[in-house]
Protein backbone atom coordinates (compact mmCIF):
# COMPACT_ATOMS: atom_id res chain seq x y z
CA UNK A 1 0.00 0.00 0.00
CA UNK A 2 1.45 3.42 -1.05
CA UNK A 3 0.61 6.31 0.92
CA UNK A 4 -0.18 9.56 -1.48
CA UNK A 5 -0.31 12.87 -0.79
CA UNK A 6 -3.74 14.89 0.43
CA UNK A 7 -4.65 17.85 1.87
CA UNK A 8 -8.04 17.03 2.88
CA UNK A 9 -6.75 15.59 6.69
CA UNK A 10 -4.49 19.07 6.96
CA UNK A 11 -8.21 21.50 5.70
CA UNK A 12 -9.64 19.52 8.14
CA UNK A 13 -7.47 20.61 10.84
CA UNK A 14 -7.12 24.04 9.62
CA UNK A 15 -10.91 24.11 9.86
CA UNK A 16 -10.87 22.82 13.39
CA UNK A 17 -8.69 25.07 14.45
CA UNK A 18 -10.02 28.08 13.22
CA UNK A 19 -13.40 26.66 15.10
CA UNK A 20 -11.87 26.11 18.09
CA UNK A 21 -10.56 29.36 18.26
CA UNK A 22 -13.61 31.12 17.71
CA UNK A 23 -15.32 28.78 20.32
CA UNK A 24 -12.60 29.26 22.98
CA UNK A 25 -13.53 33.40 22.25
CA UNK A 26 -17.23 32.72 22.89
CA UNK A 27 -17.29 30.68 25.80
CA UNK A 28 -14.38 33.00 27.24
CA UNK A 29 -16.38 35.83 26.51
CA UNK A 30 -19.73 33.92 28.25
CA UNK A 31 -17.68 33.19 31.52
CA UNK A 32 -16.23 36.71 31.33
CA UNK A 33 -20.18 37.83 30.95
CA UNK A 34 -21.36 35.39 33.64
CA UNK A 35 -18.67 36.41 36.27
CA UNK A 36 -19.78 40.16 35.60
CA UNK A 37 -23.12 39.41 36.51
CA UNK A 38 -22.66 37.67 39.13
CA UNK A 39 -20.58 40.57 40.48
CA UNK A 40 -23.14 43.01 39.66
CA UNK A 41 -26.07 40.74 41.52
CA UNK A 42 -23.34 41.19 44.67
CA UNK A 43 -23.10 44.77 44.20
CA UNK A 44 -27.14 45.11 44.30
CA UNK A 45 -27.24 42.78 46.98
CA UNK A 46 -25.21 44.32 49.15
CA UNK A 47 -26.11 47.65 48.62
CA UNK A 48 -29.94 46.93 49.25
CA UNK A 49 -28.74 44.97 52.30
CA UNK A 50 -27.15 47.90 53.58
CA UNK A 51 -30.18 50.13 53.08
CA UNK A 52 -32.57 47.75 54.84
CA UNK A 53 -30.33 47.54 57.63
CA UNK A 54 -30.36 51.31 58.14
CA UNK A 55 -34.18 50.71 57.77
CA UNK A 56 -34.17 48.11 60.38
CA UNK A 57 -32.45 50.40 62.72
CA UNK A 58 -34.82 53.01 62.26
CA UNK A 59 -37.54 50.83 62.70
CA UNK A 60 -36.15 49.82 66.38
CA UNK A 61 -35.12 54.02 66.97
CA UNK A 62 -35.67 55.05 70.68
CA UNK A 63 -34.13 58.06 71.07
CA UNK A 64 -33.82 57.36 74.88
CA UNK A 65 -31.32 54.71 73.68
CA UNK A 66 -28.73 56.78 72.44
CA UNK A 67 -29.77 59.90 74.71
CA UNK A 68 -26.43 58.72 76.73
CA UNK A 69 -23.97 58.54 73.59
CA UNK A 70 -21.66 62.20 73.92
CA UNK A 71 -21.04 63.55 70.56
CA UNK A 72 -18.70 62.05 68.44
CA UNK A 73 -19.41 58.50 70.21
CA UNK A 74 -21.18 55.87 68.60
CA UNK A 75 -22.65 52.89 69.15
CA UNK A 76 -23.66 49.40 67.81
CA UNK A 77 -26.95 48.42 67.36
CA UNK A 78 -28.74 45.34 66.12
CA UNK A 79 -29.74 44.76 62.78
CA UNK A 80 -31.03 41.89 61.07
CA UNK A 81 -32.38 41.35 57.05
CA UNK A 82 -33.05 38.24 55.10
CA UNK A 83 -30.39 36.64 53.50
CA UNK A 84 -26.86 35.39 53.76
CA UNK A 85 -25.75 39.00 53.70
CA UNK A 86 -23.93 40.09 56.53
CA UNK A 87 -25.08 43.77 57.85
CA UNK A 88 -23.75 45.65 60.61
CA UNK A 89 -25.18 48.83 61.82
CA UNK A 90 -24.00 51.81 64.79
CA UNK A 91 -25.44 55.05 65.60
CA UNK A 92 -23.07 58.01 66.02
CA UNK A 93 -23.90 61.26 68.20
CA UNK A 94 -23.49 63.87 65.40
CA UNK A 95 -24.54 66.97 67.22
CA UNK A 96 -27.57 66.80 69.86
CA UNK A 97 -30.23 66.24 67.82
CA UNK A 98 -28.25 64.67 65.16
CA UNK A 99 -27.61 61.44 64.95
CA UNK A 100 -26.30 59.33 62.11
CA UNK A 101 -26.98 55.56 61.18
CA UNK A 102 -24.02 53.92 59.25
CA UNK A 103 -25.34 50.23 58.16
CA UNK A 104 -22.76 48.24 56.40
CA UNK A 105 -23.21 45.19 54.14
CA UNK A 106 -20.68 42.22 52.89
CA UNK A 107 -21.20 39.74 50.97
CA UNK A 108 -20.74 36.01 52.25
CA UNK A 109 -18.20 35.41 49.81
CA UNK A 110 -15.46 37.10 47.36
CA UNK A 111 -15.60 36.36 43.60
CA UNK A 112 -12.83 35.20 41.80
CA UNK A 113 -12.02 38.54 40.37
CA UNK A 114 -11.48 39.90 43.76
CA UNK A 115 -12.83 40.85 47.34
CA UNK A 116 -16.24 39.95 48.66
CA UNK A 117 -18.47 42.94 47.31
CA UNK A 118 -18.88 45.36 50.19
CA UNK A 119 -21.33 48.56 50.66
CA UNK A 120 -22.78 51.40 53.38
CA UNK A 121 -25.41 53.63 53.75
CA UNK A 122 -25.79 56.71 56.21
CA UNK A 123 -28.81 58.08 57.32
CA UNK A 124 -29.16 61.11 59.10
CA UNK A 125 -31.76 61.05 62.08
CA UNK A 126 -32.82 64.19 63.91
CA UNK A 127 -34.60 63.27 67.40
CA UNK A 128 -36.75 65.67 69.61
CA UNK A 129 -35.05 64.43 72.74
CA UNK A 130 -38.48 64.29 74.43
CA UNK A 131 -36.53 63.40 77.62
CA UNK A 132 -34.79 66.86 78.30
CA UNK A 133 -38.51 68.09 78.01
CA UNK A 134 -38.80 66.85 81.75
CA UNK A 135 -37.30 69.98 83.06
CA UNK A 136 -40.46 71.97 82.21
CA UNK A 137 -42.87 70.35 83.86
CA UNK A 138 -41.17 70.22 87.47
CA UNK A 139 -44.76 70.96 89.55
CA UNK A 140 -48.18 69.54 89.14
CA UNK A 141 -49.00 73.40 87.84
CA UNK A 142 -46.68 75.07 86.02
CA UNK A 143 -47.79 79.01 84.63
CA UNK A 144 -45.68 81.69 82.32
CA UNK A 145 -47.55 84.08 84.05
CA UNK A 146 -49.63 83.59 86.71
CA UNK A 147 -52.23 80.93 88.55
CA UNK A 148 -55.63 81.78 90.24
CA UNK A 149 -56.31 79.20 93.42
CA UNK A 150 -59.97 79.39 93.62
CA UNK A 151 -60.72 76.16 94.83
CA UNK A 152 -59.86 72.64 94.31
CA UNK A 153 -56.79 70.59 95.44
CA UNK A 154 -53.08 70.29 94.47
CA UNK A 155 -50.61 67.63 96.06
CA UNK A 156 -47.94 64.98 94.97
CA UNK A 157 -49.04 61.70 93.90
CA UNK A 158 -45.54 60.02 92.99
CA UNK A 159 -42.48 61.42 92.60
CA UNK A 160 -41.16 58.07 90.45
CA UNK A 161 -37.80 58.11 89.09
CA UNK A 162 -38.12 61.61 87.72
CA UNK A 163 -34.48 63.05 88.86
CA UNK A 164 -35.68 66.88 90.52
CA UNK A 165 -34.40 69.73 88.04
CA UNK A 166 -31.56 71.50 88.89
CA UNK A 167 -31.88 74.23 90.69
CA UNK A 168 -35.75 73.44 91.66
CA UNK A 169 -37.05 73.05 95.11
CA UNK A 170 -38.73 69.67 93.16
CA UNK A 171 -41.34 68.46 93.43
CA UNK A 172 -42.87 72.16 93.24
CA UNK A 173 -46.73 71.53 93.58
CA UNK A 174 -47.17 75.05 91.96
CA UNK A 175 -44.56 76.95 89.65
CA UNK A 176 -45.52 80.42 88.50
CA UNK A 177 -44.69 83.72 88.70
CA UNK A 178 -47.67 84.92 90.74
CA UNK A 179 -50.91 84.02 92.42
CA UNK A 180 -54.20 85.04 92.84
CA UNK A 181 -55.06 85.35 95.18
CA UNK A 182 -51.79 85.06 97.12
CA UNK A 183 -50.68 81.42 98.83
CA UNK A 184 -48.58 80.07 101.36
CA UNK A 185 -45.78 77.61 100.95
CA UNK A 186 -45.57 75.00 99.16
CA UNK A 187 -46.11 77.53 96.47
CA UNK A 188 -43.32 78.49 95.06
CA UNK A 189 -42.99 82.04 93.64
CA UNK A 190 -40.79 81.34 90.76
CA UNK A 191 -40.17 81.93 87.34
CA UNK A 192 -40.61 78.43 85.55
CA UNK A 193 -38.23 76.62 83.93
CA UNK A 194 -37.97 77.79 79.74
CA UNK A 195 -39.25 75.11 78.17
CA UNK A 196 -35.91 73.99 76.37
CA UNK A 197 -34.91 73.68 72.93
CA UNK A 198 -35.98 71.88 70.61
CA UNK A 199 -39.21 71.07 72.61
CA UNK A 200 -41.91 69.15 70.99
CA UNK A 201 -44.10 70.90 71.56
CA UNK A 202 -42.69 73.76 69.85
CA UNK A 203 -40.32 72.43 67.10
CA UNK A 204 -41.66 71.90 63.76
CA UNK A 205 -41.75 67.79 64.06
CA UNK A 206 -44.02 68.31 66.83
CA UNK A 207 -46.95 68.09 63.97
CA UNK A 208 -45.39 64.51 62.61
CA UNK A 209 -44.82 63.28 66.60
CA UNK A 210 -48.72 63.73 66.80
CA UNK A 211 -50.11 60.78 67.11
CA UNK A 212 -53.81 62.80 66.66
CA UNK A 213 -53.59 66.05 65.11
CA UNK A 214 -57.64 67.84 66.00
CA UNK A 215 -59.12 71.04 65.27
CA UNK A 216 -60.34 73.24 68.01
CA UNK A 217 -63.53 72.32 69.40
CA UNK A 218 -65.55 70.39 72.23
CA UNK A 219 -64.33 66.81 73.07
CA UNK A 220 -65.22 63.72 75.58
CA UNK A 221 -62.10 61.38 75.15
CA UNK A 222 -63.50 57.47 75.82
CA UNK A 223 -61.19 54.63 75.83
CA UNK A 224 -64.40 52.85 75.41
CA UNK A 225 -65.83 49.42 77.85
CA UNK A 226 -63.28 47.81 79.41
CA UNK A 227 -64.53 44.36 78.44
CA UNK A 228 -63.45 45.10 74.31
CA UNK A 229 -60.34 45.55 72.60
CA UNK A 230 -58.47 48.87 72.17
CA UNK A 231 -59.57 50.31 69.06
CA UNK A 232 -58.16 53.58 67.99
CA UNK A 233 -59.87 56.56 67.21
CA UNK A 234 -59.74 60.29 67.53
CA UNK A 235 -61.56 60.06 70.60
CA UNK A 236 -59.28 57.51 72.30
CA UNK A 237 -56.65 59.14 74.49
CA UNK A 238 -55.79 55.76 76.34
CA UNK A 239 -57.12 54.37 79.58
CA UNK A 240 -56.41 55.52 83.54
CA UNK A 241 -57.52 52.70 84.80
CA UNK A 242 -55.20 49.81 85.55
CA UNK A 243 -56.18 46.59 83.27
CA UNK A 244 -58.31 48.48 81.00
CA UNK A 245 -57.24 47.46 77.46
CA UNK A 246 -56.42 50.97 76.39
CA UNK A 247 -54.25 51.19 79.39
CA UNK A 248 -51.07 51.10 78.21
CA UNK A 249 -52.13 53.89 74.95
CA UNK A 250 -50.59 57.16 75.63
CA UNK A 251 -51.02 59.12 72.66
CA UNK A 252 -49.86 62.84 71.65
CA UNK A 253 -53.00 64.52 71.70
CA UNK A 254 -52.11 67.93 69.52
CA UNK A 255 -55.66 70.43 69.47
CA UNK A 256 -54.63 73.12 67.19
CA UNK A 257 -56.65 76.08 68.88
CA UNK A 258 -59.03 76.59 71.56
CA UNK A 259 -60.26 73.29 73.31
CA UNK A 260 -63.19 72.21 75.96
CA UNK A 261 -62.78 68.75 77.52
CA UNK A 262 -66.22 67.78 79.38
CA UNK A 263 -66.38 64.11 80.75
CA UNK A 264 -63.92 61.37 79.75
CA UNK A 265 -60.69 60.01 80.39
CA UNK A 266 -57.20 60.41 78.71
CA UNK A 267 -53.52 59.84 78.98
CA UNK A 268 -50.80 60.85 77.48
CA UNK A 269 -49.09 63.90 76.15
CA UNK A 270 -51.66 66.38 75.28
CA UNK A 271 -51.10 69.92 73.09
CA UNK A 272 -53.46 72.47 73.05
CA UNK A 273 -52.02 75.34 70.62
CA UNK A 274 -54.61 77.97 72.42
CA UNK A 275 -57.06 77.93 75.21
CA UNK A 276 -58.25 74.79 77.47
CA UNK A 277 -61.51 74.43 79.58
CA UNK A 278 -61.65 70.88 81.28
CA UNK A 279 -64.70 69.91 83.61
CA UNK A 280 -65.19 66.36 84.98
CA UNK A 281 -62.78 64.49 83.35
CA UNK A 282 -59.26 62.49 84.29
CA UNK A 283 -56.21 62.45 82.22
CA UNK A 284 -53.03 60.90 83.42
CA UNK A 285 -49.94 62.68 82.14
CA UNK A 286 -48.82 66.01 80.23
CA UNK A 287 -50.91 69.09 79.50
CA UNK A 288 -49.35 71.95 77.96
CA UNK A 289 -51.57 74.82 76.75
CA UNK A 290 -50.34 77.65 74.78
CA UNK A 291 -52.94 80.35 76.53
CA UNK A 292 -54.88 79.80 79.51
CA UNK A 293 -55.75 76.48 81.35
CA UNK A 294 -59.01 76.36 83.56
CA UNK A 295 -59.42 73.32 85.30
CA UNK A 296 -63.30 73.40 86.58
CA UNK A 297 -65.48 70.69 88.91
CA UNK A 298 -64.27 67.22 88.62
CA UNK A 299 -61.20 67.72 86.66
CA UNK A 300 -58.43 65.13 87.58
CA UNK A 301 -55.09 65.67 86.50
CA UNK A 302 -52.39 63.18 87.65
CA UNK A 303 -49.21 64.30 86.12
CA UNK A 304 -48.35 68.09 84.98
CA UNK A 305 -49.83 70.94 83.58
CA UNK A 306 -48.65 74.32 81.64
CA UNK A 307 -50.12 77.03 80.35
CA UNK A 308 -49.80 80.67 80.32
CA UNK A 309 -51.91 81.23 83.59
CA UNK A 310 -53.78 77.83 84.82
CA UNK A 311 -56.80 78.55 86.94
CA UNK A 312 -58.19 76.03 89.57
CA UNK A 313 -61.58 76.24 89.99
CA UNK A 314 -62.35 73.23 91.85
CA UNK A 315 -60.49 70.48 89.69
CA UNK A 316 -57.55 68.26 91.44
CA UNK A 317 -54.35 68.02 90.17
CA UNK A 318 -51.34 65.92 91.42
CA UNK A 319 -47.84 66.06 90.21
CA UNK A 320 -46.78 62.31 89.29
CA UNK A 321 -43.84 61.40 87.76
CA UNK A 322 -44.42 58.39 86.38
CA UNK A 323 -47.32 59.85 84.13
CA UNK A 324 -44.68 62.81 82.88
CA UNK A 325 -42.34 59.64 82.38
CA UNK A 326 -44.93 57.92 80.31
CA UNK A 327 -46.18 61.29 78.77
CA UNK A 328 -42.77 61.74 77.42
CA UNK A 329 -42.66 58.31 75.31
CA UNK A 330 -46.13 59.01 73.83
CA UNK A 331 -47.06 59.14 70.10
CA UNK A 332 -43.71 59.43 67.59
CA UNK A 333 -41.94 62.04 70.61
CA UNK A 334 -39.44 58.74 70.94
CA UNK A 335 -38.77 58.09 67.52
CA UNK A 336 -36.58 59.02 64.54
CA UNK A 337 -37.33 61.96 61.88
CA UNK A 338 -35.70 63.45 59.29
CA UNK A 339 -32.99 65.35 59.12
CA UNK A 340 -34.75 67.55 56.63
CA UNK A 341 -34.37 67.49 52.58
CA UNK A 342 -31.24 65.00 53.03
CA UNK A 343 -31.52 62.22 55.35
CA UNK A 344 -29.51 59.52 53.11
CA UNK A 345 -25.95 60.84 52.72
CA UNK A 346 -22.76 58.45 51.17
CA UNK A 347 -20.50 57.05 53.84
CA UNK A 348 -17.13 56.01 53.15
CA UNK B 1 -10.76 0.64 -24.21
CA UNK B 2 -8.03 0.09 -20.95
CA UNK B 3 -8.54 1.83 -17.72
CA UNK B 4 -5.11 2.65 -16.28
CA UNK B 5 -4.54 2.58 -12.30
CA UNK B 6 -4.04 5.97 -10.95
CA UNK B 7 -5.38 7.87 -13.67
CA UNK B 8 -8.40 9.98 -13.25
CA UNK B 9 -11.11 10.86 -15.97
CA UNK B 10 -11.40 14.16 -17.08
CA UNK B 11 -15.12 13.77 -15.64
CA UNK B 12 -13.74 12.78 -12.09
CA UNK B 13 -11.00 15.00 -11.87
CA UNK B 14 -14.48 17.77 -12.47
CA UNK B 15 -16.45 16.14 -10.12
CA UNK B 16 -14.03 16.51 -7.82
CA UNK B 17 -13.28 19.37 -7.79
CA UNK B 18 -16.48 20.58 -7.86
CA UNK B 19 -17.32 19.12 -4.27
CA UNK B 20 -14.24 20.64 -2.90
CA UNK B 21 -15.05 23.84 -4.55
CA UNK B 22 -18.56 23.18 -2.54
CA UNK B 23 -17.16 22.26 0.61
CA UNK B 24 -14.48 24.83 0.82
CA UNK B 25 -17.36 27.18 0.17
CA UNK B 26 -19.52 26.12 2.65
CA UNK B 27 -16.51 26.23 5.29
CA UNK B 28 -15.32 29.82 4.22
CA UNK B 29 -19.30 30.79 4.75
CA UNK B 30 -19.33 28.97 8.07
CA UNK B 31 -16.34 30.49 9.32
CA UNK B 32 -17.10 34.07 7.64
CA UNK B 33 -20.35 33.33 9.79
CA UNK B 34 -18.80 32.06 13.17
CA UNK B 35 -16.57 35.40 12.52
CA UNK B 36 -19.28 37.64 12.43
CA UNK B 37 -21.06 36.05 15.29
CA UNK B 38 -17.73 36.45 17.47
CA UNK B 39 -17.75 39.82 16.70
CA UNK B 40 -21.47 40.58 16.95
CA UNK B 41 -21.08 38.91 20.55
CA UNK B 42 -18.11 41.12 21.00
CA UNK B 43 -19.46 44.54 20.07
CA UNK B 44 -22.64 43.19 22.31
CA UNK B 45 -20.30 42.23 25.11
CA UNK B 46 -18.23 45.44 24.91
CA UNK B 47 -21.95 47.59 24.60
CA UNK B 48 -23.42 45.29 28.30
CA UNK B 49 -19.87 46.65 29.78
CA UNK B 50 -20.71 50.03 28.97
CA UNK B 51 -24.25 49.90 30.10
CA UNK B 52 -22.96 48.40 33.29
CA UNK B 53 -20.48 50.67 34.11
CA UNK B 54 -22.73 53.31 33.73
CA UNK B 55 -24.95 52.03 35.89
CA UNK B 56 -22.63 51.80 38.54
CA UNK B 57 -21.22 55.19 37.85
CA UNK B 58 -24.42 56.96 37.93
CA UNK B 59 -26.36 54.54 39.93
CA UNK B 60 -23.50 55.43 42.70
CA UNK B 61 -23.35 59.18 41.99
CA UNK B 62 -27.40 59.40 42.56
CA UNK B 63 -27.93 57.08 44.96
CA UNK B 64 -27.13 59.80 47.94
CA UNK B 65 -28.24 63.09 45.74
CA UNK B 66 -30.65 64.94 47.81
CA UNK B 67 -33.04 67.34 45.70
CA UNK B 68 -30.54 70.47 46.56
CA UNK B 69 -27.38 68.88 45.01
CA UNK B 70 -29.10 67.92 41.51
CA UNK B 71 -28.39 71.29 39.79
CA UNK B 72 -29.30 70.78 36.16
CA UNK B 73 -30.65 68.20 34.10
CA UNK B 74 -31.09 68.03 30.10
CA UNK B 75 -31.23 65.29 27.88
CA UNK B 76 -27.73 64.78 26.89
CA UNK B 77 -26.76 65.71 30.92
CA UNK B 78 -27.12 66.28 34.31
CA UNK B 79 -24.70 68.15 36.77
CA UNK B 80 -25.14 67.62 39.93
CA UNK B 81 -22.80 67.75 43.14
CA UNK B 82 -20.08 64.07 43.26
CA UNK B 83 -19.28 62.92 46.85
CA UNK B 84 -15.71 62.20 47.36
CA UNK B 85 -15.86 62.14 50.99
CA UNK B 86 -16.66 63.23 54.26
CA UNK B 87 -16.29 62.65 58.30
CA UNK B 88 -17.23 63.73 61.67
CA UNK B 89 -15.75 67.17 62.39
CA UNK B 90 -13.89 66.69 65.83
CA UNK B 91 -12.54 70.64 66.00
CA UNK B 92 -13.83 73.89 64.91
CA UNK B 93 -12.46 77.33 65.41
CA UNK B 94 -12.85 80.11 63.26
CA UNK B 95 -13.32 79.49 59.41
CA UNK B 96 -10.98 76.03 60.00
CA UNK B 97 -12.22 72.39 60.87
CA UNK B 98 -10.86 69.36 61.63
CA UNK B 99 -12.33 66.30 59.92
CA UNK B 100 -11.95 62.39 60.42
CA UNK B 101 -11.85 62.41 56.81
CA UNK B 102 -12.50 59.46 55.03
CA UNK B 103 -12.99 59.18 51.09
CA UNK B 104 -11.92 58.03 47.63
CA UNK B 105 -9.91 60.77 47.60
CA UNK B 106 -8.39 63.41 49.57
CA UNK B 107 -9.72 67.32 49.36
CA UNK B 108 -8.45 69.36 46.60
CA UNK B 109 -9.26 73.05 47.27
CA UNK B 110 -9.17 73.91 43.44
CA UNK B 111 -11.91 71.40 42.82
CA UNK B 112 -14.01 70.66 45.82
CA UNK B 113 -16.84 72.30 48.14
CA UNK B 114 -17.70 71.18 51.65
CA UNK B 115 -21.47 70.59 52.77
CA UNK B 116 -21.37 70.86 56.41
CA UNK B 117 -24.53 69.49 57.89
CA UNK B 118 -25.62 70.18 61.92
CA UNK B 119 -28.27 70.45 64.44
CA UNK B 120 -29.91 74.03 62.18
CA UNK B 121 -29.31 72.15 58.77
CA UNK B 122 -26.56 72.27 56.57
CA UNK B 123 -24.21 74.84 54.80
CA UNK B 124 -22.18 74.85 51.81
CA UNK B 125 -18.54 76.26 51.52
CA UNK B 126 -15.90 76.48 49.13
CA UNK B 127 -12.70 74.48 50.29
CA UNK B 128 -10.11 77.53 50.39
CA UNK B 129 -7.23 75.06 52.24
CA UNK B 130 -6.79 71.08 52.80
CA UNK B 131 -4.07 69.67 54.85
CA UNK B 132 -3.05 66.40 56.82
CA UNK B 133 -3.65 67.25 60.32
CA UNK B 134 -2.18 64.93 63.48
CA UNK B 135 -5.26 66.79 65.69
CA UNK B 136 -8.01 64.19 66.72
CA UNK B 137 -5.72 61.11 66.29
CA UNK B 138 -5.57 61.85 62.72
CA UNK B 139 -7.50 64.36 60.94
CA UNK B 140 -7.69 66.53 57.61
CA UNK B 141 -7.67 70.24 58.01
CA UNK B 142 -9.78 72.24 55.70
CA UNK B 143 -10.04 75.94 55.62
CA UNK B 144 -13.54 77.01 54.30
CA UNK B 145 -14.59 80.55 53.46
CA UNK B 146 -16.71 81.69 56.76
CA UNK B 147 -17.04 79.99 60.53
CA UNK B 148 -19.08 77.34 60.18
CA UNK B 149 -21.30 75.05 62.72
CA UNK B 150 -21.65 71.80 61.11
CA UNK B 151 -20.97 68.45 62.71
CA UNK B 152 -20.36 66.54 60.04
CA UNK B 153 -18.76 67.52 56.68
CA UNK B 154 -19.19 65.80 53.22
CA UNK B 155 -16.80 67.06 49.96
CA UNK B 156 -18.15 67.21 47.40
CA UNK B 157 -17.39 68.47 43.41
CA UNK B 158 -19.68 69.72 40.82
CA UNK B 159 -19.54 67.71 37.86
CA UNK B 160 -21.43 66.81 34.87
CA UNK B 161 -21.85 63.42 33.48
CA UNK B 162 -23.11 63.55 30.19
CA UNK B 163 -24.49 61.17 28.05
CA UNK B 164 -22.92 62.30 24.56
CA UNK B 165 -21.43 60.61 21.20
CA UNK B 166 -22.37 57.44 22.63
CA UNK B 167 -20.33 56.93 25.66
CA UNK B 168 -20.75 58.34 29.43
CA UNK B 169 -18.48 61.39 30.02
CA UNK B 170 -18.04 63.24 33.18
CA UNK B 171 -16.76 66.99 32.80
CA UNK B 172 -15.60 68.81 36.11
CA UNK B 173 -16.09 72.33 35.82
CA UNK B 174 -15.31 73.96 32.55
CA UNK B 175 -12.78 70.84 32.00
CA UNK B 176 -13.32 68.38 28.80
CA UNK B 177 -15.46 65.99 28.46
CA UNK B 178 -13.74 62.99 29.32
CA UNK B 179 -15.34 59.24 28.27
CA UNK B 180 -15.72 57.10 31.07
CA UNK B 181 -17.36 54.31 28.79
CA UNK B 182 -16.49 52.85 25.05
CA UNK B 183 -18.15 55.11 22.65
CA UNK B 184 -21.14 52.03 21.81
CA UNK B 185 -24.23 53.31 23.48
CA UNK B 186 -26.96 53.89 21.00
CA UNK B 187 -28.62 57.11 20.67
CA UNK B 188 -28.47 57.94 24.77
CA UNK B 189 -29.76 60.10 26.34
CA UNK B 190 -31.38 61.59 30.26
CA UNK B 191 -35.10 61.71 30.83
CA UNK B 192 -37.55 61.52 33.31
CA UNK B 193 -40.03 58.64 34.24
CA UNK B 194 -43.35 60.14 32.91
CA UNK B 195 -45.32 57.99 35.84
CA UNK B 196 -43.14 58.98 38.96
CA UNK B 197 -40.89 61.50 37.38
CA UNK B 198 -37.86 59.56 38.42
CA UNK B 199 -34.15 60.27 36.46
CA UNK B 200 -33.74 57.76 33.53
CA UNK B 201 -30.95 57.00 31.33
CA UNK B 202 -31.93 55.65 28.19
CA UNK B 203 -28.73 53.74 26.77
CA UNK B 204 -30.21 51.84 23.47
CA UNK B 205 -33.28 50.73 22.20
CA UNK B 206 -33.42 47.90 24.45
CA UNK B 207 -35.79 47.41 27.45
CA UNK B 208 -32.27 45.98 29.40
CA UNK B 209 -30.54 49.68 28.08
CA UNK B 210 -32.86 51.60 30.19
CA UNK B 211 -31.75 52.28 33.58
CA UNK B 212 -33.38 53.66 36.22
CA UNK B 213 -32.03 55.68 38.65
CA UNK B 214 -34.18 56.55 41.96
CA UNK B 215 -32.07 58.66 44.35
CA UNK B 216 -32.79 57.32 48.01
CA UNK B 217 -34.22 60.53 49.22
CA UNK B 218 -37.53 59.62 47.32
CA UNK B 219 -37.87 56.02 48.96
CA UNK B 220 -39.73 56.59 52.40
CA UNK B 221 -37.53 55.07 54.74
CA UNK B 222 -39.72 53.00 57.24
CA UNK B 223 -40.20 54.61 60.45
CA UNK B 224 -38.74 57.62 59.64
CA UNK B 225 -41.03 60.67 60.20
CA UNK B 226 -41.75 63.24 57.58
CA UNK B 227 -41.97 66.96 59.14
CA UNK B 228 -44.92 68.52 57.80
CA UNK B 229 -44.74 70.44 54.30
CA UNK B 230 -41.40 68.59 53.61
CA UNK B 231 -41.65 66.06 50.76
Amino acid sequence: MTTRPGFVFVSALLVLMVLAVLGTGILTLGAREMAMAHAMEERARVELAAEAAARDALARWSTRGHAELAIGEESTVAVAVPGETRVTATVRRLDSRLFLVHATAHAGVGSDAGAPARASAGLLVHALLPHLLEIAFPAAIVAEDHVLLEDGDVGIARRCHAPPPAGVQAPAVVLATGFHPSADPPLVAAPPPPIPEPSPVADPLAGAAATLRLDPGAFRPDPGPAGSDCRQHPLNWGATTPGHPCSELRPFVLIGGDARIHDGEGAGFLVVQGDLLIEHAIFHGIIFVYGHLTLGPGATVHGSVRGRTVELRGGDVRFDGCAIDDALRAGHLDGPFRAGERWWIPVF
Amino acid sequence: MTHRPGVASLAEVLLVAALYLVVLTALARFIADQGRTAALQGDRVRFEEAVRATAVILGTEVRFLAPDDLAALAPDSIRARAFRGGGMVCEGRDQEVWVRYRGIRVPEPAKDSVLLVGNEGESVHPLLASARSSRCGGSVQLALDRPAGGRYALVFETGAYSLSAGALRYRRGAGGRQPLTEAILLAPRFDADPGDGTLRAVLGPDPDSLLRLPPLSRVLGLGLLNAPGRP
